[in-house]
């Protein structure tokens, strides 16, 4: 895997009057990357992914994107180089899931009309187990299907021959999901990864960020208190201080680690 | 394959009776002028079949009277139904009509501004501009609440049904007393009627009204028509929007300036019509989806369809006499309204 800068941040801050919700963050994502910011509820997960899918503008530092600054992308340009997951999408109107999936070519300028374009929606749809619910109107759907949907769209967007500058942001991908979903989401999400796909997501279960990741941002009270290969990053100590709770890290012999709370 | 022919037929059937209700509209009224005498009239301005008499009262009713009635007629239901259409969008709640959140009444200020101060204006512009001084201004007070109520119904990124209905009443109470005022101080003859600017009604169409009202509506139309995969785009959410590609506050803009074009230049010559810019997109959403490739056109149609009819309606009930239009409209779009509060009775307990 090549090992070129993908994203890099600036000693970045954001702040809303004078709460500071993003206190001066560096560090630099490579092509490839599948990195997991974990932390406690406000310690910034959430405004740290806005700040890099440039949703809001940082009030201090730089983000360059492909070693552009991020603010000299469109629009649209942008949009044909990540796709994002935001947390729970709400719609009015009676689309249909293949509409919703279908929204997601919109940055390819092909609109999603010609018959590639919906075999590859049936394709992704395919994959994100909503075969059946195809012409389903989105409102009817239950909360882990309309999830799934979300996840469908930005498959679309994202989907490429070529992933090695594209990046995905997830913002908790897991919601609503039942076991198996998020089984085969993380099944998915390891493959787009293993095909150059560069995935940054916030997940709440610290389990599913350590065996999904191989780096991982730890937050706490706006600042980084850690990044880094997450076998190096993650120990008992760190995870008490972080979340102030009890647990056991256990080793098992194949390498892997899993947390018990 | 299924669905392509409903769509279809729903768009054959639409352009159907809309023209049936067109040929109806100029045909009936206090001279009675038959269906086949209308056909030969339009006909005959095209210089065939000359040799069949009509006689010239015929002619004059059809062409200086009826025919640019029905035509405003239909122009301004087309206009109405397609800014409910993209007002709804906007807010993203089918709730929304241009009368309820204060867009239609900004417009009748404006245009009662313009009528009330015309001399005045008139020192300041050329002649040439003075017919498009009535419509610019209702244009403008249309954008300028359509603004206001989008500003003040956001909550956290978010627009809210209860601020915006609470806003929409606000801005309506507030043109209300200026329209008031307005009626009361004035002797212009033009102001007379307090119904005729709330209640709305066709009887100011001439054939220059109808050229106007045409090129006013047409542009936004074609406009609007262009931003359809934006505005299906627009409904996932602004966040959503943003990160597919699209510029949001862009798309926002153009579609309160489009809105406020249409729905001010139907008031300026038409007074407020209410309700057919909330039931139109809803019916059209019902019968083909809520996508805009569709939705506009259809939102279009139905809109002319049901101002057309309201216009036939209060035309005859208590003929030779004629109500207000907008009591039709309001007659059909009340109860309907009612329908929707009580399908909707759960979003609204929760306050979303």
């Amino acid at each position: 895997m090549e090992n070129n800068t993908l994203l890099r941040l600036n000693s970045i801050s954001f702040k809303i009057k004078d709460k500071t919700i993003l206190d001066n963050i560096s560090l630099e994502i490579n092509s490839g990357d599948m990195i997991s910011i974990i932390g406690p509820n406000g310690s910034g997960k959430t405004t740290m992914l806005k700040a890099i899918s440039n949703e809001i503008k940082v009030s201090n530092g730089n983000i360059y994107f492909l070693n552009r600054n991020i603010n000299e992308w469109s629009i649209s340009e942008l949009a044909n180089k990540k796709a994002v997951l935001s947390q729970a999408s709400n719609l009015v109107f009676p689309f249909t899931v293949l509409d919703i999936v279908k929204m997601g070519r919109y940055p390819l300028d092909n609109k999603g009309n010609n018959l590639e374009e919906d075999l590859l929606c049936k394709k992704i749809l395919d994959i994100f187990d909503l075969n059946d619910l195809i012409n389903q109107n989105y409102i009817t759907l239950s909360g882990g299907e309309k999830q799934r949907v979300q996840l469908a769209r930005i498959t679309a967007q994202i989907w490429s021959d070529d992933y090695s500058e594209k990046l995905l942001i997830l913002d908790e991908p897991t919601s609503y999901l039942d076991i198996k979903h998020q089984q085969s989401l993380f099944k998915y999400l390891n493959k787009l990864n293993k095909k150059g796909l560069t995935i940054m997501m916030v997940l709440h279960d610290l389990n599913h960020a350590i065996s999904n990741s191989n780096k991982i941002i730890v937050l706490k009270d706006s600042k980084m208190i850690s990044y880094g290969e997450t076998s190096k990053v993650i120990n008992e100590e760190l995870i008490k201080n972080v979340f102030e709770i009890d647990l056991k890290l256990i080793n098992y012999d194949d390498g892997n680690v899993s947390l018990i709370f | 394959m299924k669905k392509l022919t409903k769509i279809n037929l729903f768009f054959i059937s639409m352009i159907f009776i809309l023209f049936s209700l067109l040929i109806i509209g100029v045909s009936y009224g206090p001279v009675k002028i038959t269906i086949f005498n209308v056909l030969v009239i339009i006909v005959q301005e095209f210089g065939i079949l000359k040799d069949i008499f009509i006689s010239d009262i015929n002619k004059i009713v059809l062409l200086d009277i009826r025919l640019p009635r029905v035509l405003l007629g239909a122009i301004v239901g087309l206009a109405l139904g397609t800014s409910g259409a993209i007002l709804q969008g906007l807010f993203r709640n089918p709730l929304v009509d241009p009368g309820f959140i204060g867009v239609s009444s900004g417009a009748a200020v404006g245009a009662m501004f313009a009528i009330l101060f015309t001399q005045v204006i008139q020192i300041y512009f050329w002649n040439f501009l003075i017919p498009f001084i009535l419509p610019i201004l209702a244009i403008i007070g249309s954008f300028i609440t359509t603004i206001l109520v989008y500003k003040m119904s956001k909550v956290n990124g978010k627009t809210n049904i209860m601020t915006m209905l609470l806003a929409g009443i606000a801005v309506n109470a507030i043109s209300g007393s200026i329209i008031g005022l307005f009626v009361s101080v004035s002797s212009d003859i033009q102001l007379r009627s307090f119904t005729f600017w709330t209640l709305g009604g066709l009887d100011n169409a001439d054939w220059f009204v109808v050229f106007l009202t045409a090129l006013f509506v047409t542009i936004p139309l074609i406009t609007v028509f262009k931003m359809k995969y934006e505005l299906d785009i627009f409904m996932l959410g602004d966040s959503e929007a943003h990160h597919l590609g699209l510029n949001v506050e862009a798309l926002k803009k153009k579609i309160i300036l489009m809105s406020s074009i249409m729905v001010g230049i139907s008031v300026s010559f038409c007074g407020m019509i209410g309700f057919v810019g909330l039931v139109t997109p809803h019916l059209v959403r019902l019968f083909i989806g809520p996508k805009h490739k569709l939705l506009i056109p259809g939102a279009a149609l139905l809109g002319a369809i049901i101002l057309s009819l309201s216009d036939l309606i209060a035309k005859s009930i208590i003929a030779p006499a004629q109500l207000p239009l907008g009591v039709i409209t309001s007659a059909i779009g009340a109860p309907f309204f009612i329908w929707l509060i009580i399908n909707q009775k759960k979003r609204f307990s929760y306050g979303e």
